[in-house]
């Protein structure tokens, strides 16, 4: 599933990285640390604007990778996968834990078609991942929403609070594209 | 496993999908994770919804880690501190170079103190300066750095060097020790304008290590050192070893 790291050196040498440290490689892990932190921390940032916050998840997040590096299974997902997704899940807790803390900022729903900020993205990459591909052919105000989900791990109340929609129907809108994006991705 | 609801009755929820999305609540997620720990299924289709949705991470931006961070984990697991003795040397000069503290203040630092003994070694025949064992990179909220502080705690001394203006509505700038899980005690006023040493108390010097912060307030210049902070904190940062 992680063609595009895994063919890298990049992904390689983080897959090794992570082998050594969890034998208890603690300079493996200080390169790992280096090599890893900002772009993890950038994600702890979309999710926790308060930096106090962010560092706190991300200290957390590198605490669990030196005592649990043996579970990462690099037949089921790239190493940057693993460290990416663990990461947004820890800040996602965080975020769960103060519900309420966070501004609340309001999403203004685009009703216009055609404009994919989806399209804008793709650092490195020529070709638009299949995500992005399928995420374009939702409905703009649907993309948005499941965006907004991504990115700042808001549950189905905040987007609707946020976006000024019926709970039901948000609810009703990401299910909608989450099978669409499911019929997409397999197509 | 393909077909889409009819356009009429909502669907039900793909909790595998919605889980990696990021919409479920405290309570969704615990149960989403006890199924991924029990049902093999389940964390499959988590793990290929992921890998789905890997390429989005992509898009956000890496952003600099204050040097701390690191510090606060190699202490927390108590790793060993690779290269400490030998970060003991830099030129006289070097310390009272503003470009110098802009560039520590950086992030730049702590990748950087591995190689310091090359670039502090290089001019011959001048004496060492003191073991400088701790640093601190005092940032506002928005992490621009605004004071670089340098521990040496062998000669009960500490170097702060301020990298923003002096304020300029008649305040001063108050420098605090928080120790970890105490409250904070001022360490006096600064100089606003210039690198400044001051002498610990001892009684202080059991405090000065990793897990405190140092903080600067907007303060009356009467009265200090204050016995408790009134004004705004203007920047603060945690103590790493060297």
């Amino acid at each position: 599933m992680a063609e595009a790291e895994s063919s890298s050196g990049f992904g390689d040498n983080l897959n090794t990285l992570l082998l050594e440290v969890a034998g208890g490689d603690a300079v493996a892990f200080e390169n790992l640390y280096r090599t890893t932190s900002a772009k993890l921390f950038g994600i702890c940032l979309r999710v926790l604007p308060q930096r106090a916050e962010a560092e706190e998840v991300l200290q957390e997040v590198f605490l669990g990778i030196w005592r649990k590096a043996e579970q990462f299974d690099a037949t089921r997902a790239s190493a940057m996968t693993w460290l990416s997704m663990m990461t947004r899940n820890k800040a996602i807790d965080r975020l769960r834990a103060n519900a309420g803390a966070r501004a609340q900022v309001p999403i203004e729903l685009d009703e216009i078609e055609g404009d994919s900020s989806a399209s804008e993205v793709a650092e490195g990459a020529q070709d638009q991942a299949r995500i992005e591909v399928c995420l374009d052919e939702l409905e703009a105000p649907r993309r948005q929403l499941i965006r907004v989900a991504f990115f700042e791990g808001a549950t189905y109340e905040e987007l609707a609070e946020r976006s000024g929609n019926p709970l039901g129907t948000v609810k009703s809108w990401i299910r909608r594209s989450l099978l669409k994006l499911k019929a997409c991705l397999e197509r | 496993m393909n077909t889409i609801d009819s356009q009429t009755t909502p669907p039900s929820g793909d909790m595998a999908a919605e889980y990696v999305l990021g919409v479920l609540d405290a309570r969704e997620r615990r149960s989403a994770e006890t199924r991924i720990a029990s049902d093999i299924g389940f964390s499959r289709e988590v793990a290929l919804w992921e890998s789905r949705f890997m390429p989005l991470i992509g898009e956000i931006a890496p952003a600099q880690v204050p040097d701390y961070v690191w510090s606060r984990i190699r202490s927390a697991l108590k790793l060993p501190e690779p290269g400490r003795a030998k970060v003991v040397t830099a030129p006289p000069g070097v310390w009272d170079s503003l470009a110098f503290w802009r560039w520590l203040a950086t992030g730049a630092f702590a990748a950087a103190a591995a190689f310091a003994v090359v670039v502090f070694n290089t001019p011959q025949g001048i004496p060492p300066v003191p073991a400088m064992q701790m640093v601190a990179t005092l940032a506002d909220d928005n992490g621009v750095p605004g004071f670089v502080a340098m521990v040496d705690r062998d000669k009960a001394r500490m170097t702060i060097t301020p990298l923003v203006p002096p304020p300029t509505d008649g305040r001063a700038q108050e420098l605090w020790l928080i120790p970890e899980g105490k409250a904070a005690i001022s360490l006096g006023l600064l100089d606003a304008t210039r690198a400044q040493t001051m002498r610990i108390p001892d009684e202080l010097l059991a405090d000065i290590r990793a897990g405190a912060l140092f903080a600067v307030t907007l303060e009356p210049p009467e009265g200090a050192p204050h016995a408790k902070a009134a004004g705004p904190i203007i920047a603060k940062g945690g103590v790493a070893l060297l």
